[in-house]
């Protein structure tokens, strides 16, 4: 294949390569996210070239300490009119990437520096690329990502969010048990449409349907011995909120466009702080706020 | 004497309601989640700060603006100074 369509969140990704040797094999994740593109507008252009570009005028902006086996996982560099992420993909061949973008963050050029001559099957949405791909053009769109699990149950939608290890995954399984539809317990998307907070699925490793909901109220989890409530306001909410959100705060567009998204969806989608005791009572609890 | 500051880094700041948040452009994923919430008057204070005025003239500042007398406005503009100074650089 050397082109598809994505719908990630209602944001359509053109991707494509007119390299000769380059197969586009996009991650089973991805499989339920592809569509027809006959009639799709286009948010997001993708074009995937073989080489290794130029980079001597570019400057590093946004480092990344994390580094697997000696290497950074991603950098990013500008010049003053556009920047590069630079990473290796995290499979089995690490093939080098450079991916250029400007300040729209609608428009990528991936260079892979992979032989010309030998036949490479690529998805350039392999990690890291593709969640931060994703992240920019989710920004760039009326929404964020957020490290969060999501549920519906009884016709009322949840987003659950906090510290690794708080008892996203756990709350999200307890309201399964109890009827809940799960709409994912890592990475969701939160967008505006229509005045509504929707929240999506992002592909993920493994293959799943894209779902979506109408969100009604977001809350950030604390362990405790009895289930509590306390809402947030104001600054408190807007700022203990966007510490879970995935953010890179290089570039002031992407901040002044997350800020003001969480500053207007907070007076229509309570936050806030849920104590909670791992337990099925906790699905009653939340139901009767 | 008093100090003077200059800021080190480019900053966003947006208004919610009568408080405000500050988000620092950041160069490292390390401080990404860097968030201040401010009042008015740390608005107000951090506004002022351009590398040229002092704190004491700050303080000067905020006697002609707010009902405080200028011991309270030298306290409040070095106490936010001092919160803020991963943000500032002294001259």
């Amino acid at each position: 294949m050397n082109s598809y369509t994505l719908n990630i969140a209602d944001i359509i990704y053109s991707v494509k390569t007119f390299e000769k040797n380059l197969i586009l094999k996009p991650e089973i994740g991805y499989d339920n996210f592809i569509i027809d593109n006959n009639n799709a507008k286009v948010d997001i252009i993708v074009n995937i070239k073989i080489g290794r570009p130029k980079i001597e005028e570019y400057k590093l902006i946004f480092d990344v300490p994390d580094t697997i086996e000696g290497k950074k996982l991603w950098t990013i560099s500008g010049n003053g009119k556009d920047y590069f992420l630079h990473t290796t993909f995290q499979n089995e061949n690490k093939e080098e990437v450079f991916a250029f973008f400007d300040d729209n963050f609608n428009k990528w050029e991936i260079f892979i520096n992979v032989d010309k001559n030998q036949t490479a099957e690529i998805d350039p949405f392999t990690y890291p690329l593709g969640p931060i791909i994703m992240l920019y053009a989710t920004l760039v769109n009326n929404g964020i990502m957020i490290h969060s699990s999501g549920v519906k149950h009884n016709n009322k939608s949840y987003v659950f969010s906090g510290f690794s290890g708080i008892g996203k995954t756990t709350i999200s399984e307890i309201f399964k048990n109890e009827g809940a539809e799960r709409i994912n317990d890592d990475r969701l998307i939160i967008r505006e449409i229509n005045s509504k907070y929707i929240v999506y699925n992002t592909p993920m490793f493994y293959s799943d349907i894209k779902k979506q909901m109408t969100l009604d109220k977001i809350f950030l989890l604390a362990q405790a011995k009895e289930n509590s409530y306390s809402k947030l306001k104001g600054a408190l909410a807007i700022s203990r909120f966007s510490a879970f959100c995935m953010q890179h705060n290089f570039h002031d567009k992407l901040i002044k466009n997350q800020l003001s998204f969480v500053i207007k969806m907070h007076i229509n989608v309570p936050i806030g702080v849920l104590g909670f005791k791992p337990d099925k009572e906790i699905v009653e609890f939340i139901d009767k706020l | 004497m008093s100090n003077t500051f200059t800021k080190k880094t480019e900053c966003v700041i947006k208004e919610v309601g009568n408080e405000f948040i500050l988000v620092p452009i950041t160069d490292n994923i390390a401080e990404m989640n860097t968030m201040y919430n401010l009042n008015e008057m740390g608005a107000f204070i951090w506004n002022l700060i351009d590398g040229k005025i002092s704190n004491q003239e700050i303080a000067e500042k905020i006697i002609e603006e707010y009902d405080i007398d200028i011991e309270t406005a030298k306290k409040d503009v070095d106490n936010f100074t001092e919160k803020i100074s991963a943000l500032l650089k002294k001259i």
